[in-house]
């Protein structure tokens, strides 16, 4: 990069004021840090960044382009039956657990594996409260990303429907919707407690999407292990509720899936977090 | 203020910081010297509550720095100027840090105007940057929120020698109004021109602390103390 050959640099004087330092704090600032300002902080880091922003518009394309093949696919193979937007919401909304957990591991590690660390708990010490923050930054993105993604399906099936001459339903089935939502956040959630865990983004995005393939390798041994493992795996576990099936022997499932990679991965994190030392 | 009071730090089975104590009054600029691998980065991370201590502690403006309300824009702090991701401009880590210190944005354009970086500049991504450019990127988020202490590890790595000058006057002007500063540096001959008190550092325990008259005593050149005091901990030192 060129040197600082012509920069003016303007004298330091004018960075204080003029008038001397008291013992109380003579800035503009704000007296202490908000949460509700560490959340904007952390909703910013989102995209701030050039692999950040690639990253969503990534995971925007995806939804539309799932949806533009479904729609195709309808037109091509069932000519008859008109399209389902609410099918078509599904699938965008259900594309997003591909790649959003991806962002949510990028927010938790990157701290690390990129050095804003120093940075980020300089500004704000108590470590706790920032990884708070982020959750809080990851689920708004999430469920501002479900919302986004199932208006991207409506606009294509609008230009399915103008351009394309389908004949589209479009009744919105909302419990589905819903549990897609919850499918994709709660995918978001255990990236993040991933990257949380391991502070180590390629890591993280390694383990997050090796670890159902061994699963299901492992599960291939016997229905005996088959079984057992079920009860971590929270796609399949969600998905006899989402269709109405209210067993209890279903919630368990959600739950002990839930507990074993959001809830004790965020809890080790948190541990490891709050005594790291950063360089 | 900064008060270190017998800051012990253990890696293993050695003391990176051997019961460390020292005080840096408002008003002051203290340069903080000693060789590599001495204490200095260890230490000021301890102060800034980066790295836990195993014992003793540190206190800025009367408490640990965590305790703090708003801590950065009271203490300004640059340890480490590569420390940023390289994928975010420098303009949106200022807005970054402006935003969580509840400062106006007005602020942001007043600091990058002091450092010298252009707006093009402060738009492009960090990554891009020269050691120079993100220096002076870490200066002016030190600064950013008005602090009344500055903590700066080797803050004029990689200024030209009109920028070592301009960080010269910064750091006298600042501790004029009555600020507290302190910095590591290896630039001997600039800590002599600006700074109150010397603090010497060799092997995790403090070699040397008071005004450079008392430490440089009847000889009066900073080189030689310093080298005379740290000739048993230095890699030269040890290798002769």
């Amino acid at each position: 990069m060129t040197t600082t050959a012509d920069h003016s640099l303007h004298a330091p004087s004018d960075t204080f004021g003029s008038s001397p330092r008291t013992a109380a704090h003579a800035s503009s600032a704000a007296p202490t840090v908000a949460l509700g300002r560490l959340v904007a902080v952390e909703a910013r880091k989102l995209v701030d960044t050039r692999a950040g922003r690639w990253l969503l518009i990534a995971t925007f394309a995806l939804a539309t382009l799932t949806t533009a093949l479904l729609a195709y696919g309808s037109a091509e193979f069932a000519p008859g039956k008109p399209l389902l937007a609410s099918e078509l919401a599904n699938t965008a909304i259900g594309s997003l657990t591909v790649l959003l957990p991806v962002l949510a591991i990028m927010l938790a590690a990157s701290e690390w594996t990129q050095q804003g660390a120093l940075v980020t708990f300089t500004l704000e010490p108590r470590r706790l409260r920032v990884l708070a923050a982020k959750v809080c930054a990851l689920v708004a993105a999430a469920l501002v990303s479900c919302v986004v993604a199932a208006g991207l399906s409506l606009a294509v099936a609008g230009v399915a429907s103008g351009i394309g001459h389908q004949r589209v339903d479009w009744r919105l089935d909302a419990a589905v919707l819903v549990w897609s939502a919850a499918a994709t956040l709660l995918a978001t959630l255990q990236g993040f407690a991933f990257g949380a865990l391991l502070m180590n983004t390629p890591a993280a995005i390694v383990v997050y999407f090796v670890t159902p393939m061994l699963l299901q390798a492992v599960s291939a041994i016997g229905s005996k292990v088959a079984d057992a493992l079920s009860w971590l795996n929270t796609s399949s576990a969600m998905a006899p509720i989402a269709q109405g099936a209210w067993n209890d022997v279903h919630w368990g499932k959600v739950a002990v899936s839930i507990g074993v990679w959001v809830v004790l991965p965020l809890i080790a994190g948190s541990v490891r977090l709050v005594r790291r030392e950063v360089k | 203020m900064i008060t270190v009071t017998h800051l012990t730090k253990r890696y293993g089975d050695t003391n990176a910081v051997n019961d460390v104590s020292f005080t840096v009054k408002p008003g002051t600029v203290a340069g903080f010297l000693g060789p590599n691998g001495a204490g200095k980065s260890t230490t000021l991370r301890a102060i800034l509550g980066l790295t836990p201590p195993t014992s003793g502690g540190a206190t800025v403006l009367g408490v640990p720095y965590a305790q703090l309300p708003n801590p950065a824009s009271r203490v300004g702090s640059l340890l480490d100027a590569d420390a940023l991701h390289p994928g975010r401009s420098g303009r949106e880590n200022l807005a970054l840090a402006a935003l969580a210190q509840g400062v106006g944005r007005t602020r942001i354009a007043e600091v990058l105007d002091l450092v010298g970086l252009t707006d093009k500049e402060a738009r492009k991504r960090v990554g891009t940057y020269s050691l120079g450019m993100k220096q002076r990127l870490g200066i002016a988020m030190a600064l950013l929120g008005d602090p009344s202490v500055l903590i700066l590890d080797e803050p004029a790595n990689g200024l030209d020698p009109a920028g070592i000058v301009w960080m010269r006057d910064l750091l006298r002007n600042a501790a004029s109004r009555g600020c507290t500063v302190l910095l590591s540096s290896h630039l001997l001959h600039e800590v002599e021109q600006v700074a109150d008190q010397l603090i010497i550092i060799g092997a995790g325990r403090i070699l040397a602390d008071g005004s450079p008259a008392d430490v440089l005593g009847s000889t009066g050149r900073l080189e030689d103390t310093y080298l005379r005091l740290t000739a048993t901990t230095s890699r030269e030192g040890l290798a002769s």
